[in-house]
């Protein structure tokens, strides 16, 4: 094993050590920084919004929609994913965020858990990251009405973290309407 | 190897609750017809039930289940008494054999809390010699029935195979073999017993003849079979649009080369011209050479490309076709498998209320698709308790009325046409009061009194059917709460299938259902309304037609339609629906689809008949649970989802419709000659808010996905103005503009722009090319939109 080490002259092994020690920190970091979460980040009319990636089922391109007349408003309509029925809601809508602008992207994102599978609009998806949960900020004062109650919290950026299994689990997010 | 041992026993647990779940029904079944028939019989009609027992026994001793054992074990030897003659059931005794049976039920389903200890002391009661001294061996069975009589070389088998395997805690992995053949169990063994006088057909005949041929698939994984047929059926359809885009662009290539021809000679001009060196015109005619070569043999691989694809597509459509047939079949299951539950149901309703109720069953062997038959399941059980809770009176009701003192409620299954059958569920009980129920729907507020005044006394009937409807005064623990009928029929045509009633006060009631076999055979007729696609149930549509103008007029503010001398109630489609807008189709186009519903008629108008088509309805997915106006998806092959129409929904929405209001305005307007706005835009979104805003205002709107396609819309359709987005695949919105301007006959088009580019550059580029406006999205407001329009073209209607 010496051996390697030998060979080089002083000064690379130097460097190499210097380099493996850069190398090595993160890992040390990571772990005093406690847990994180893989989140998939996105933009819903110019503000950032991210869902843990534990309900992301898939990321896809929002081709042909077919409306449905009877459906309140923040659903969008249906489409079809590989022969499978996916509907899609307008989380605009729903959180009553202003629907100010119209938006060049369709990307749609298909969350799926808690017994439910739906699919959601997003003006532009940006990726996946890993966020530490330790600097999940709380909610600003100001925010109130229905977003509150979907909202986790804020990680720097600013970026608001879903309650995607609220959302997932909420009797209003589905259709009855047939009900009289 | 504790590990593979646990694991191995948990498997273990799983088969014998499969197993035991059989054995139980098969003595459940026995009882049943035991307590039916005569006590004279019992010694022999014992039989299946005795051995059922026993091998219930046996099974739960091999797997360690003590108490489960004790039972049957104690069971077996008041079933074994029986047999020998010694003892006869009697209505007590069968009570307690039915507490017995439940017992066992709860102790299979894992309940803890049940004890078994009370039941079995009485069981000892009965037979006081214990039974289990009872050896296994098969000398003691005798067969006499002679219905059985073709199991009598057998029985030998069949004890060693229902015999319990030696070993309780310590079971090596080589006896998994021996524990696997006693779950292979051979489903036409059932119809050995068809013959056999009595309707119940007792599940256990221990037939192993041909033991090997079936096996047990999870339901799970045949549900996820069943999926992946249907998938594969719209990539059959898919690969087929494939095919026809190639051939397009085969097309394509042959316009071209027949350009290219006429240009050969110029081509050829050109060359011989070339004395002076010209080098910069010899290239280009070496390029032109070049590319013609390249795309004709691009033309020629796909040429055999197309041949070698249609060859493909028409044996991958055999061995599709014939795998989705197959699979079909594979999910078909006797209808036994729900009625086999019916009779005990039945008893303990009756016991429970003290009335008598004879149940027969004819047909339970005709099979049906799993899927259709889980979802009937339910409304039958209501049917069914109906007939016993509000049927069948009590017995001396029924002798003071001259009848038989015993209810007799009947289920007859038929096939009736290649893919439908009939289930008719008959009581000779006291009837529907059709006057009470349609008193009842008069205080429910569903129809006023003149409309139940002049109502016949079969349509009344139906009313039942309305949500929230019982006549029931009071609720009971069974019915009452009038949700049930309701949501029987929402069942029942969620399949394509239809259910009807008929009553005879004091006589009875009968229920039938019409289903489906299968549900992939659902066939929709594929309208369009406002540019949208929608299917109607085809066996709901009456006909198609396209009427006079004299035969159309109003009665009462309505607008009726005069066919086959039966003044029919039409609507508009699109107000039903509330559909944005209404497109100016040709007054003569309009196309009626008359619709039944429930011996109804009612006309429904709809911009286009596309014709009957085979297809596969889906659920509308776990967030959309129920949608007024659909009840569920058809995909088409080119992956445009089409909902399909509830019809029952739109008759109740009908009704409630001022239908001329509709009429009126969309005539009127469609005469007008309403503004035409071409709406271009990548974006789906963005192109169908425009869309929607557009329409909304009282324009009429068409769309194109990007400029080209516009370009070539505007060619041949006639509009009065474009809004366009400028960033765009093929052409942009700044393009588009400069070829409308430079097009003879479009030149004074005015075009808007709406655009997420915010330069001033981008502006002056936009104005300069001829754009009358210039939007920004990220201030985009529909008012301002709509004001742009208004100054350019003026007001919608």
């Amino acid at each position: 094993m010496t051996g390697l080490f030998q060979q080089p002259e002083c000064e690379d092994a130097n460097i190499l050590l210097e380099r493996a020690r850069c190398l090595a920190e993160p890992l040390g970091q990571k772990e005093k920084t406690g847990e994180g979460l893989d989140v998939l980040t996105f933009w819903l009319n110019g503000e950032r919004y991210c869902v843990s990636m534990k309900y992301v089922r898939e990321v896809t391109l929002l081709r042909a929609l077919t409306t449905l007349p009877g459906t309140p408003d923040f659903i969008l309509g249906i489409i079809s994913i590989r022969g499978r029925v996916v509907s899609v809601t307008d989380l605009r809508v729903f959180f009553n965020l202003p629907r100010k602008g119209l938006s060049d992207y369709n990307k749609i994102i298909v969350l799926s858990g808690e017994g439910m599978e739906f699919a959601i609009l997003a003006d532009q998806v940006d990726g996946v990251s890993h966020q530490i949960l330790s600097h999940l900020g709380p909610l600003p004062e100001t925010i109130s009405g229905i977003g509150k109650d979907f909202l986790e919290g804020v990680f720097p950026g600013p970026l608001m973290l879903i309650k995607t299994e609220a959302v997932l689990s909420h009797p209003k997010l589905v259709v009855r309407s047939a009900q009289i | 190897m504790a590990v593979q041992d646990d694991e191995f026993l948990t498997r273990l647990l799983a088969t014998f609750r499969e197993e035991a779940a059989d054995h139980l029904q098969a003595i459940i079944s026995g009882v049943l017809d035991l307590e039916k028939n005569s006590t004279c019989t019992q010694s022999v009609e014992i039989e299946p039930v005795y051995r059922a027992t026993h091998s219930l026994k046996g099974a739960a001793r091999a797997v360690g289940l003590k108490d489960i054992e004790s039972v049957c074990q104690h069971l077996e030897s008041v079933f074994s008494a029986v047999r020998k003659g010694d003892f006869i059931l009697q209505s007590e005794e069968f009570d307690l054999v039915h507490q017995v049976i439940s017992t066992l039920e709860a102790l299979l389903a894992g309940d803890t809390v049940v004890k078994a200890g009370p039941l079995i002391y009485k069981l000892k009661q009965i037979v006081p010699i214990s039974g289990a001294s009872q050896k296994s061996g098969t000398t003691s069975i005798q067969i006499s029935d002679s219905s059985h009589h073709q199991h009598a070389q057998i029985p030998k088998q069949a004890e060693y195979l229902s015999q319990p395997l030696p070993l309780s805690s310590a079971i090596h992995p080589e006896q998994a073999d021996v524990i696997k053949e006693t779950q292979i169990k051979h489903d036409k063994s059932d119809k050995l017993c068809e013959d056999s006088p009595s309707e119940l057909r007792s599940q256990f005949v221990p037939s192993l003849t041909q033991a090997s041929t079936t096996v047990r698939i999870s339901e799970e994984r045949l549900r996820s079979l069943y999926e992946v047929t249907d998938d594969l059926l719209s990539y059959r359809l898919s690969s087929g649009v494939r095919l026809s885009d190639l051939k397009e662009i085969a097309q394509i290539i042959r316009t071209w080369r027949w350009n290219m021809n006429r240009i050969e000679g110029d081509v050829s001009h050109l060359k011989r011209q070339i004395l002076d060196n010209q080098d910069s015109i010899e290239r280009l005619v070496s390029f032109i050479d070049v590319t013609r070569d390249l795309i004709g043999s691009c033309e020629t691989k796909l040429d055999s490309t197309i041949k070698s694809m249609i060859q493909d597509q028409y044996e991958m459509d055999s061995v599709i076709t014939g795998l989705i047939e197959n699979i079909r079949e594979v999910v078909l299951t006797p209808f036994s498998t729900l009625s086999d539950s019916y009779p005990r149901m039945i008893r303990d309703i009756a016991r429970e209320q003290n009335k008598q109720v004879n149940l027969s069953i004819s047909g339970s062997d005709i099979e049906i698709d799993r899927r259709i038959l889980e979802i009937i399941k339910d409304p039958m059980i209501h049917i069914l308790r109906n007939a016993v809770d509000h049927g069948i009176e009590p017995a001396d009701l029924r002798v003071s009325m001259h009848k038989p003192p015993g209810g007799e409620i009947s289920i007859e299954i038929v096939h009736n046409r290649a893919n439908q059958i009939t289930i008719t569920v008959r009581d000779d009980g006291q009837g529907i009061n059709t006057d009470a129920a349609s008193e009842a729907a008069v205080e429910k507020g569903f129809i006023t009194r003149e409309e139940a005044e002049r109502m016949p006394s079969d349509q009344k009937a139906l009313l039942v059917f309305r949500s929230g409807f019982s006549t029931s005064k009071t609720v009971s623990t069974v019915s009452g709460r009038g949700l049930g009928l309701a949501i029987v029929q929402e069942k029942v045509n969620q399949i394509g299938g239809s259910i009807d009633i008929k009553t005879i006060p004091g006589k009875g009631t009968t229920f039938s259902l019409n289903i489906p076999v299968t549900l992939s055979t659902f066939r929709g007729l594929l309208v369009y309304v406002e540019n949208r696609p929608f299917f109607f149930p085809l066996d709901q549509v009456e006909r198609v037609l396209i009427p006079d103008a004299d035969d159309i007029s109003t009665i009462e503010g309505r607008t009726v339609i005069q066919f086959e001398g039966q003044l029919i109630p039409v609507v508009m489609l699109n107000s039903i629906l509330q559909l944005p807008g209404g497109s100016a189709e040709p007054e003569d186009a309009r196309s009626f689809v008359l619709i039944n519903n429930q011996g109804k008629v009612f006309g429904l108008i709809v911009s286009q008949i596309c014709g009957a088509q085979e297809i596969v309805v889906r659920g509308l997915g776990p967030q959309l649970k129920e949608v007024r106006f659909i009840s569920g998806v058809a995909i088409l092959n080119n992956n445009t989802v089409v909902p399909v129409l509830q019809v029952d929904d739109l008759v109740q929405a009908m009704q409630g419709v001022d239908t001329t209001v509709g009429m009126k305005n969309d005539l009127s307007s469609s005469l007008s000659g309403r503004q035409k706005i071409m709406v271009v835009e990548d974006s789906i979104t963005s192109r169908m808010l425009l869309k929607n805003i557009l329409e909304g205002s009282g324009y009429e709107v068409e769309t194109a996905v990007d400029g080209l396609d516009a370009f070539t819309k505007l060619k041949t359709t006639q509009v009065d103005l474009v809004v366009s987005d400028v960033d765009m695949p093929r052409m942009s919105g700044f393009v588009l503009t400069e070829k409308i301007r430079s097009e003879k006959n479009l030149v004074d088009l005015p075009v808007i722009l709406v655009t997420s580019l915010d330069s001033r550059e981008d502006r002056e580029h936009g104005i300069t090319v001829g754009a009358n406006a210039y939007i920004i999205k990220s201030s985009f407001d529909q008012s301002n939109l709509i004001d742009v329009i208004k100054r350019l073209i003026g007001a919608g209607r």
